[in-house]
């Protein structure tokens, strides 16, 4: 009882400097046993480092990581974690199987139980067509998952994937995002990714980091709900200062563009407002070509984060 | 003490290592300051500046303030102090007397709280630097680098006791052929000996590659005897004592048991030349001491009898007798010719202390045969080494008591191979048999000695009475036979037995000395080819020994040195092409064959992969396109449902699968 | 040490022999050795057996410190899997040693396959067998510290070939300070000799003279140096 309160992962005050330059500054938070996190950030934002102190390959300079109890830079930690690196370390000369009974070896899964592990997470991860060959044969996809299968191999309560989708096609990336979701034993896992649209349908919850700190936090609908909406209005010939001073009650910006036949609009407003607007359009007896609502959450998140650095997260 | 602002604080670092670097400058190049004073100076000189650096660097107000830094240039100004304890004035200050146990203990402490003072301040001083533009960067760093920095030097002195123990305790064990540390069993015993006391000066620099090699042989000669004392003098420093022995140069080893009594060995300064003396320094050693301790004696060697030592350089190794005669030598022996007109063939001197006669090829004529006898019973000692070689046998053995039986000893199984073949057979060993001093070494160490083409020696019964005592002290194995026949075989009428080789005899006199005989029933016995046998040289000399002893009062040592020749390594013209060959490329190829091997295995096992897969390749991209296609389809129709635009459709579908970013994260 | 040493140690020398480049190193060093035998050692005088086995001994001794300073390249943790690596549950000195014994085991195969040259130099000529033992004693000692120093260069640097250049910095350095100790004085000359693991240390060993003072400061070294490799790998987290 008392283990499956403790959390999965949690974070306390984390930072990590190197040299004169903080990676990661004052990061806190918790991850629950059986929950799927993406982390999310710009290139430097401190994702890599923070899951390099996940997996106990980095100590932070201050705070306190712990893996279900054990601090992340002990052995203890590491035996729960799998990890895998944003590029996969194979052993090129190795083959599949050899290469997997050596990570369960060095990961510290009893003899007797090696030879197993290893024929389970090769068939989870579909490599039995490759078991037997080397390494260095294999395709990008192949390497993803022999990579996938390394930090799998141990049956870690907590997995760790830094970019698992980079360099994958689609196919691929789906294929991936489905092995994620049923993984073995159900373990927490975090991921970082620069695909957006994936981190969506793969995790539960998002941690965005930014320079370092942890800018925001929660669910992808509590993001989407966060949004500021922006609107892409299509109107026939009209007077466009009337409709400007029609729009602008319910408007936080306005721009208008004339095309053929009429004009473009680009607004945006604080909340939902497009019934206001067409019976405002309505009103001014202008025929509504066109509406298109923009609906990217985490881009949209990501713009705010690049235009205004202190914009507040989700929670 | 320290000033608050940090202006202050760091003109106050700059001034201390401007400071300490000038007088460690000082103490280096004006004053003759002990090593470890500018040693200390230096190191505080750098650390501070180090400091310093830090300090310039990290010049912002707002910059908090670390304890360690300051704790750790205390710990350098504790060693400073704990150094200053132990110099001269520092002891009379406290007042321990120099050589006290404090001393020493002080000397070390501060040496090693210097370096893990100075190490742990540079290394917290460096990760001052790193952090000296960051003003929220933590601190603990700092205190982490000096803690690393200051273990680190933990080490390093632990490590350096360690390997100074080591050096102290100096074990060195000679396992080479060519021992130069170990002195031979023979100068062993000479100088234990010694009853006088025995100064050994070694004229070398410090840290001479020669002295390096010389040094331990002295020092086990000083370990043998409390009365030897072993030094290393520089030439130039030791201006009289090389004028009074007149030492030329360094490069030399000065044995003097006083004043007047000193012999010098010549070793030299330059490796390569020293190289083939170092090869001979015991049997030069030896030879010194026995000049300084033991008066001369003559051995005379008869001539005219086609004796051994008369081929010249280039006889055989069986002719040759240089080893016998430089062995002689080095126990200051010297060796003078005794032929018919110094008396061989009349009357033989009393004085002569040793007739040797080694290997004779003519018979002797009765003259000289009595010559010997008489000068035997007047107390006279004669090592000779003789063999059916000499033909006619003639009357020498009978004047020395014993038989020469006819036909070589030989033997099936107890022989030494040499050419593999019947010949061998003819290379007999013989072991100890008796307690006699002549086989006393063999017998201690169990070896047998060499004899190629011996005759047995059996006792002449009317030779041996009251006044003579005969013994054969050596024996062959009982599968010897004599070989009457020339054929190597054992024929029907050639019965094996145990054989004796050697006599040993004593002559009683009314004299002051008893007469001495060793007769050995092989010529080549005392040859250059018979003495590369340990065994052999250790009969030789047990039996010069025994005989030359009791002549004056003194002992005599003589015995085999430690001077193993060395050889070249030797093999012919097309034996030299084919090393060359073998070893350059033959070794190396089957490693290069292992690569080659496993590359291509790998390469070709890549290759039909491949191919094997490029048909599935070519199916499954088909696949996942039409899937990918058909998914993406279907998203887009659902997502532009949701929307009223037609065209917005398409942009939807397009940002739904859009890319922040394809670059990969680098931090 | 426990199993995951030994999976650490399998992995690294599978990882030299299963690669060509290793096979050739290795018989590239056996080809100088013999080449260096004939052409350096052997003279063209006629040379006795004893100075003959110390020459080839003394090249050798300069061969196995440039292999060590070759294979310090392979002891760096490659920059793609140095995460992985710090993520298994390894404690810092079983992957520092793991490496480290993995390439001293290549480095001692190689140098043990070279064995037959001083072997044709005892059949050939006049040296005892404990001779040849003592000195591939050094050869092998001077290899371990070698190995030690790469070690130590690839943990504070971030490039195999960084770190190899620094290797070889600091190994000319120690040898080349023999060469500088002939300008100074006392203390520093001596230090300065015995400092120089080849030219310094070695002598004793390659002239069939065991000395205790001299293993001692290989062993002594090569430990000290590989705990500051580990430290310094260890600050490689920390940094």
């Amino acid at each position: 009882m008392a283990e499956s309160r403790t959390p999965a992962i949690q974070a306390t005050s984390v930072s990590k400097w190197f040299g004169a330059h903080a990676a990661v500054a004052e990061v806190s938070f918790e991850i629950q046993p059986g929950e799927i996190v993406g982390l999310l950030g710009l290139n430097g934002a401190g994702k890599s480092t923070m899951l390099r102190m996940l997996v106990g390959a980095l100590q932070p300079t201050s705070g306190e990581l712990r893996i279900r109890g054990a601090l992340a830079a002990t052995n203890v930690a590491r035996r729960q974690v799998g990890y895998l690196p944003d590029s996969p370390p194979l052993f090129d000369e190795l083959s599949v199987t050899h290469y997997l009974t050596t990570i369960a070896e060095l990961r510290c899964v009893p003899r007797d139980q090696r030879r197993r592990h290893v024929a389970e997470v090769l068939e989870s991860c579909a490599l039995g067509e490759v078991a037997t060959e080397p390494v260095a044969a294999l395709s990008h996809g192949y390497r993803q998952r022999v990579g996938l299968a390394q930090a799998l191999v141990h049956q870690p309560d907590v997995v760790v994937l830094d970019e698992p989708m980079q360099g994958l096609d689609p196919m691929q990336i789906v294929e991936l995002r489905e092995r994620i979701r049923h993984l073995h034993g159900n373990p927490t896992v975090v991921l970082s990714t620069h695909i957006l649209g994936e981190i969506a349908k793969t995790c539960d919850r998002l941690l965005v980091l930014h320079e370092g700190r942890l800018a925001a936090r929660g669910t992808y609908d509590e993001f989407a709900s966060l949004q500021s909406r922006r609107l892409r209005m299509h109107i026939g010939p009209a007077d466009i200062d009337r409709v400007e001073a029609a729009f602008r009650p319910h408007c936080v910006s306005f721009e208008a563009h004339a095309v053929s036949g009429g004009h473009r609009l680009e607004l945006e407003t604080d909340e939902d407002r497009r019934a206001e607007l067409v019976r405002a359009l309505v009103g001014l007896n202008v025929d509504l070509l066109g509406l298109r609502a923009e609906h990217d959450a985490l881009e949209a998140v990501f713009q705010s984060f690049l235009l205004d650095p202190d914009a507040e997260g989700a929670s | 003490m320290i000033p608050r602002s940090h202006e202050a604080q760091q003109r106050m670092a700059a001034g201390i290592s401007v400071a300490a670097v000038a007088v460690a400058a000082l103490a280096t190049y004006g004053l003759q300051a002990p090593t470890l004073a500018r040693f200390a100076g230096w190191t505080v000189g750098v650390s501070a500046g180090a400091a310093w650096l830090a300090w310039w660097k990290a010049r912002r107000p707002d910059r908090p303030t670390t304890a360690t830094m300051p704790a750790l240039q205390l710990v350098v100004v504790a060693g400073l102090l704990a150094h200053a304890a132990s110099t001269d004035a520092g002891l009379d200050l406290l007042g321990v007397a120099p050589g006290h146990w404090l001393d020493r203990t002080l000397g070390f402490v501060a040496a090693a709280v210097l370096v893990v003072g100075s190490l742990g301040l540079v290394a917290a001083a460096r990760a001052w630097y790193s952090i000296a533009h960051s003003p929220e960067a933590p601190l603990e760093r700092v205190r982490y680098a000096g803690l690393r920095g200051g273990a680190a030097g933990l080490n390093l002195v632990a490590a350096c006791a360690l390997v100074a123990a080591a050096g102290l305790r100096d074990v060195k064990i000679d396992v080479s052929l060519l021992k130069v540390t170990e002195p031979s069993e023979t100068t062993a015993r000479l100088v234990a000996d010694l009853p006088d006391d025995l100064d050994i000066r070694l004229f070398y620099p410090s840290r001479q590659d020669v002295y390096e090699r010389v040094r331990p042989y002295f020092d086990r000669l000083a370990d043998l005897n409390p009365r030897v004392h072993v030094e290393r003098l520089e030439h130039a420093l030791s201006p009289e004592l090389t004028r009074q022995h007149r030492v030329p140069s360094d490069g030399y080893v000065l044995l003097s048991l006083d004043e007047d009594r000193a012999e010098q060995v010549e070793v030299g300064l330059d490796l390569a030349i020293a190289r083939s003396r170092l090869r001979t320094l015991d049997g030069r050693v030896l030879e010194a001491l026995s000049r300084l301790t033991q008066r001369t004696r003559e051995v005379h060697l008869t001539t005219g009898h086609g004796e051994r030592g008369q081929g010249g350089a280039e006889a055989a190794s069986e002719e040759r007798i240089d080893t016998f005669v430089r062995t002689l030598r080095r126990s200051h022996v010297a060796v003078r010719s005794l032929g018919l007109g110094r008396g061989l063939g009349s009357e033989i001197a009393p004085a002569v202390p040793l007739v040797v006669i080694l290997g004779p090829r003519h018979a002797f004529s009765e003259e000289e045969c009595s010559a010997v006898e008489r000068y035997v019973a007047s107390g006279g000692r004669v090592f000779a080494a003789f063999d059916e070689e000499m033909s006619p046998v003639g009357c020498l053995p009978a004047a020395l008591g014993v038989g020469l039986v006819p036909g070589v000893l030989a033997s099936e199984r107890n022989h030494v191979s040499r050419s593999h073949d019947a010949a061998d057979r003819v290379r007999i060993l013989a072991k100890a048999a008796s307690d006699h001093p002549v086989v006393a070494p063999l017998r201690r160490q169990r070896s047998a000695v060499l004899f190629d083409r011996a005759n047995e020696l059996r006792p002449l019964e009317a030779a041996v009475g009251a006044t003579r005592r005969l013994v054969f002290p050596l024996r062959t194995e009982a599968d010897t036979w004599h070989d009457l026949n020339g054929d190597l075989e054992r024929g029907p009428d050639e019965a094996a037995a145990a054989a004796t080789v050697l006599a040993v005899g004593t002559e009683r006199t009314s004299g002051r000395r008893d007469g001495r005989i060793v007769v050995v029933g092989d010529g080549s016995i005392a040859s250059d080819g018979s003495l590369t046998t340990r065994a052999n040289f250790e009969l030789v000399g047990a039996s010069l020994q025994w005989l030359l002893e009791g002549h004056g009062n003194d002992r005599v040592i003589v015995g085999v040195t430690t001077s193993e020749e060395d050889r070249p390594v030797e093999h012919s013209p097309e034996g030299e092409r084919l090393f060359f060959w073998a070893t350059s490329f033959g070794g190396p190829l089957p490693l290069l064959l292992i690569g080659l091997w496993r590359s291509r295995r790998r390469r070709r096992a890549r290759t039909l992969r491949k191919a094997g897969r490029s048909d599935t390749a070519a199916e499954t991209a088909a696949e996942t396109a039409a899937e990918t296609a058909a998914e993406t389809a279907a998203e887009t129709a659902a997502e532009t449902a949701a929307e009223t635009a037609a065209e917005t459709a398409a942009e939807t579908a397009a940002v739904s699968g859009d890319v922040v970013s394809d670059s990969r994260e680098e931090e | 040490m426990n199993a995951r040493f030994g999976a650490i140690v399998r992995r690294e020398v599978g990882a030299y022999a299963r690669t060509p480049m290793g096979w050739l190193v290795a018989a590239l060093v056996l080809s100088l050795d013999a080449l260096q035998l004939n052409g350096v050692a052997m003279g063209s005088e006629r040379r006795p057996s004893s100075w003959v086995l110390e020459i080839f001994l003394l090249n050798a001794s300069f061969l196995t410190e440039a292999l060590a300073v070759l294979l310090t390249m392979r002891l760096q943790l490659d920059e793609r899997e140095a995460p992985l690596w710090r993520s298994l549950p390894l404690g810092d000195v079983e992957l520092v040693l793991g490496r480290f014994t993995a390439a001293m085991l290549w480095l001692g195969g190689i140098t043990l396959a070279t064995l037959y040259l001083p072997a044709l130099i005892f059949v050939n000529g006049h040296v005892s067998l404990a001779h040849i033992a003592t000195g591939y004693a050094s050869i092998l000692l001077v290899g371990a510290l070698g190995l030690a120093i790469g070690s130590w260069m690839a943990a504070l640097t971030r490039r195999p070939l960084t770190a190899a250049l620094a290797t070889a910095g600091v190994l000319a350095m120690l040898e080349l300070g023999y060469y500088v100790a002939t300008t100074t004085s006392p203390p520093w000359r001596g230090l300065l000799r015995d400092l120089a693991p080849v030219w310094g240390r070695g002598q004793n060993l390659r002239r069939g003279i065991f000395s205790l003072a001299d293993v001692a400061y290989y062993l002594v070294c090569t430990t000290l140096v590989l705990s500051f490799a580990v430290r310094a790998f260890a600050s490689r987290r920390r940094s």
